[in-house]
């Protein structure tokens, strides 16, 4: 039941991560060509950083009940003078700048990468990565940052779907189209570097759960790449021509590809609190 | 292109950088070995780990007695504890320890000792101890 309840906490804290940084840093870079799409970002950025705000809380208070439920010295020191309690730290500081800032203009976009960015570092300090070694730790938040990214930028990019036309919608996709190629190409090379320093291949890890979980999460991320590559080769070019037909399609597209990455964050957060890549 | 190259690069260059290794701890060993058969309450029970863990508790379970906490140090990480004096009681120890991974997954184990007055000591060929991770 609690670990049931850790991975639930640990779900909604990469949601509220992923989407709540990856709004601000996709806000960021998209900046202008958004247009009057650019007033969801505040909400996505708000919301986002609340869910951080109260994951990060409960994945602290049910690790302390798995690890006895006894507010002991020696358990708070271990949670909250460890990498755990660092890493929500992080998310809370990050979190709190997000929210406060969620909705300020000029160099507030400043304030929100910020944000955003202690939330994705808290991914670099605590977890199976992490333990390894520093590099690793990097590995994973380049691998969080990517991810972050293209979930906030395919959250703003739905319903630019809807409320741009023509031109407006074709520069904006392929703003998106330009710098998803380099943050996509550097979530798949940290994505492969963290398989390859985690799983020890000598000790048949496909068999283990681990190496099922991860087998699954690999297929699903492998759907949701095809499914970008298809809206970049087909989708995009034909935005110019065959606008609302397109448009439409591409609207729908994109909220198969957000269910995928659910999906695969889903098995993520399942893979992180019930299996460990070596036992 | 020159993107893609620029990745590539800094990928290869923080492969090259990290070492495969294991990301989470378990117990390498413990003194006495669980399933010892002892004459009398060992000077300190010692729980070693392959790697960085935090204990957060020790626990004693005796036989006719309810469960008694242990101290244990160092208070923070390090891949040895150690619980001076334990004074178990003739019979069934079941020594019961949590701690909090390297990788933040919480660990625990069962650590069984025996006391048995006038026994030689023995100690099983095989660590006995139980241990299983969330």
């Amino acid at each position: 039941m609690l670990e049931a309840l850790a991975a639930f906490a640990k779900l909604m804290l990469y949601a509220g991560a992923l989407s709540g940084a990856g709004a601000a840093f996709a806000w960021a870079s998209l900046g202008q060509r958004l247009g009057p799409v650019g007033k969801f970002a505040p909400h996505i950025v708000a919301s986002g950083a609340g869910l951080t705000l109260l994951a990060s809380f409960a994945t602290i208070l049910i690790l302390i009940q798995r690890l006895g439920g006894e507010f002991s010295p020696p358990t708070i020191s271990a949670v909250i003078g460890g990498p755990t309690g660092f890493a929500a730290g992080l998310q809370l500081a990050g979190a709190i700048l997000l929210l406060a800032f969620a909705r300020g203009q000029g160099w507030a976009w400043i304030a929100r990468v910020t944000g955003g960015g202690l939330v994705v570092a808290s991914f670099a300090v605590n977890g199976h990565a992490a333990a390894v070694d520093l590099v690793s730790g990097i590995v994973a938040c380049v691998h969080v940052l990517a991810t972050a990214w293209w979930l906030g930028a395919l959250l703003l990019l739905r319903p630019a779907c809807r409320q741009l036309t023509g031109a407006a919608l074709d520069q904006l996709v392929h703003a998106f189209s330009r710098i998803a190629s380099a943050v996509i190409t550097n979530l798949l090379l940290a994505g492969v570097l963290l398989i390859l320093t985690l799983v020890d291949f000598s000790h048949t890890p496909w068999l283990s759960p681990y190496g099922q979980t991860l087998a699954i999460k690999v297929s699903l991320a492998t759907l949701v790449l095809g499914l970008a590559l298809y809206n970049k080769v087909r989708l995009a070019p034909r935005l110019a021509d065959d606008g609302g037909a397109a448009a439409i399609t591409l609207r729908r597209s994109i909220t198969a590809e957000i269910g995928l990455i659910a999906a695969v964050v889903s098995a993520t957060s399942f893979l992180t609190t019930y299996t460990s890549p070596h036992t | 292109m020159k993107r893609f190259l620029t990745s590539l690069s800094l990928g290869l260059a923080l492969a090259a950088m990290s070492a495969p290794a294991l990301a989470h701890s378990t117990v390498k060993g413990t003194v006495p070995v669980s399933g010892s058969i002892l004459p009398g309450s060992p000077p300190e029970i010692v729980i070693n780990f392959n790697q960085e863990a935090r204990l957060t508790s020790l626990v004693v379970a005796e036989p006719g007695k309810p469960e008694r906490k242990l101290d244990f140090m160092p208070g923070g990480a390090s891949t040895s504890f150690m619980a001076h004096d334990p004074k178990l009681s003739i019979g069934r120890n079941e020594i019961k320890w949590k701690a909090l991974s390297k990788d933040g997954h919480p660990i625990e184990g069962t650590i069984i000792i025996v006391i048995k007055p006038g026994a030689t000591p023995t100690t099983p060929p095989v660590q006995h101890e139980e241990h299983k991770d969330h």
